[in-house]
C-alpha cells in the first residue's frame, strides 16, 4: 500500500506541481494561512480564462443564501486532466477546499471570493483538483 | 483513480509548497502538462536538409528557472521591491505579453518554413514570435516592442535567434527580474533527437545587468497534442484583487 501511495505521490507531483502555475501570483491574491472548507450546491461552472470559476450556493443555519466564487485552474490545464465544464452539474452538492482571498472583497458580481484546491462531490469523487498555490514562489524557488 | 490518489496530490502540493519556502530547487525534469515521456527517434529534417523544429513543445516544470541574473544595484533594488510585493504588479497578471525569453507553463507550437519560423504560445496572451530566416537585419529606428524583433540564422544544425527592440515593461520572471530597453537576447536552438528541443539563452543588458547571463531550457515534444485556446482577458477578475502583502 505504502509503495503504491509513494508511487502515486511521485507521479502526481510531476502531474500537478506545474499545471497549478497560474498567470498571477497566488500569494498576492489569496492567503494560504486561511484555508477554508465550504459546503454548498453548484450554482454554475464558468469555463473562462485566465481561470475557470466554480460558483456555489451556500445557505447558513438561518437560511440566508451566499454565493461563493472559487477560482479554479485554467480551462486548458483542467481539460488536460480530464475535466470539462460539465464535470459538475447545477444543483449538485459539493464540498470545496481552498483558501480565502486576501482582500476579503467580493467579486464584481457580488459573490464571495476564494481559491479552490479541490472539489468533492457527495459520493466522494474529487473534481477540479489543483490550485494556483503552485506558483507561490516569492522566495526560495529561484527567480 | 484510487482513493489514495487525491490524498497523494495533497501531499505533493504541500511538499511542493514546503519546498518553495525552504529554498529547494524544483524537480529538474518532468513535464508540466501530462507526465509525457519524450518520444525517441532521429532529428527530423526539412526537404532542404535543415533541422525541422516543427511541433508542439512542452516547456516542462523548469520553465520559470532562468538562474541568477547579475543585476546592477538599481535593478536589484527594483527586483527586491517586486518580490516584497509578492509579484502583485506582474504585467502577465494583467494579461499583458510575457516578453522574451519568459514563457508560460503551457505548450508552444513551432511552425517552420525555409524563411520564417513562428512560435505560438498557448499561454499568457497567445503571444507569437516571428523568427525571420530570410537574411534581413533588425529594422532601424524601432520603437520598443513587447516581444522584440527576432532575426535568425543557421550555425550548422543550431538555429541562432537574435532579438532586440524591447520595451522595459516585461518581467523576466514571475518574481520580477527587471531589464531595460537595451535587453538583447541570443537563443541557440537545437533538436538533438526527435523528442527534445534544447535552448541556450544569453541575456545582455548593459543598463540593468553587470554582465551577460546564460542559462539553458529544455522542451519535450508532445506529438499528439494541439495547443488549446486561452483567452486571458475574458474574465481576468484577479487584477482587481491582487493586494500583495
Amino acid at each position: 500500500m505504502f509503495r503504491s501511495f509513494a508511487g502515486i505521490a511521485l507521479f502526481s507531483m510531476f502531474l500537478f506541481a506545474v499545471p497549478a502555475v497560474a498567470h498571477h501570483s497566488f500569494a498576492a491574491e489569496y492567503d494560504q494561512n486561511k484555508p477554508i472548507t465550504v459546503k454548498g450546491t453548484v450554482n454554475r461552472v464558468a469555463w473562462v480564462n485566465p481561470h475557470a470559476y466554480l460558483y456555489i450556493d451556500v445557505k447558513d443555519d438561518a437560511g440566508k443564501l451566499t454565493v461563493w466564487a472559487f477560482e479554479l485552474l485554467s480551462p486548458n490545464a483542467l481539460a488536460r486532466q480530464g475535466w470539462d465544464s460539465k464535470s459538475l452539474k447545477p444543483g449538485q452538492a459539493v464540498t470545496v477546499d481552498g483558501y480565502m482571498a486576501k482582500d476579503g472583497k467580493p467579486l464584481a458580481d457580488g459573490s464571495q471570493h476564494a481559491n479552490s484546491r479541490m472539489v468533492t462531490t457527495e459520493d466522494g469523487k474529487k473534481v477540479y483538483i489543483g490550485s494556483s498555490l503552485g506558483d507561490t514562489t516569492p522566495v526560495g524557488r529561484g527567480q | 483513480m484510487s482513493r489514495a490518489f487525491p490524498i497523494a496530490i495533497f501531499v505533493c502540493l504541500a511538499l511542493a509548497f514546503a519546498g518553495a519556502l525552504s529554498g529547494q530547487a524544483p524537480p529538474p525534469t518532468g513535464t508540466s502538462m501530462g507526465n509525457e515521456k519524450a518520444p525517441t527517434g532521429p532529428t527530423p529534417r526539412t526537404p532542404e536538409g535543415k533541422v525541422d523544429f516543427s511541433g508542439v513543445w512542452d516547456p516542462g516544470s523548469a520553465f520559470f528557472n532562468i538562474g541568477q541574473v547579475p543585476l546592477q544595484p538599481w535593478a536589484a533594488e527594483l527586483y527586491a521591491q517586486r518580490r516584497a510585493n509578492l509579484g502583485k504588479d506582474d504585467p502577465e497578471a494583467q494579461c499583458l505579453p510575457a516578453g522574451v525569453p519568459r514563457i508560460s507553463p503551457f505548450p508552444q507550437k513551432f511552425v517552420q518554413t525555409p524563411t520564417l519560423i513562428v512560435i505560438l504560445d498557448e499561454g499568457n496572451v497567445h503571444s507569437y514570435r516571428q523568427l525571420f530566416l530570410d537574411g534581413r537585419g533588425h529594422p532601424k529606428n524601432m520603437d520598443p516592442l513587447w516581444m522584440g524583433d527576432s532575426i535568425a540564422k543557421w550555425d550548422g544544425d543550431t538555429l541562432v535567434v537574435d532579438t532586440t527592440g524591447f520595451n522595459d515593461k516585461t518581467w523576466l520572471t514571475g518574481q520580477g527580474v527587471p531589464h531595460s530597453e537595451e535587453l538583447h537576447v541570443i537563443e541557440r536552438y537545437r533538436r538533438p533527437d526527435f523528442g527534445h528541443l534544447d535552448v541556450e539563452i544569453t541575456l545582455e543588458d548593459p543598463k540593468a545587468f553587470t554582465k551577460p547571463h546564460t542559462f539553458k531550457r529544455g522542451f519535450i515534444l508532445l506529438p499528439n497534442w494541439e495547443i488549446h485556446e486561452y483567452v486571458c482577458n475574458e474574465f481576468n477578475v484577479d487584477k482587481d484583487h491582487l493586494v500583495g502583502k
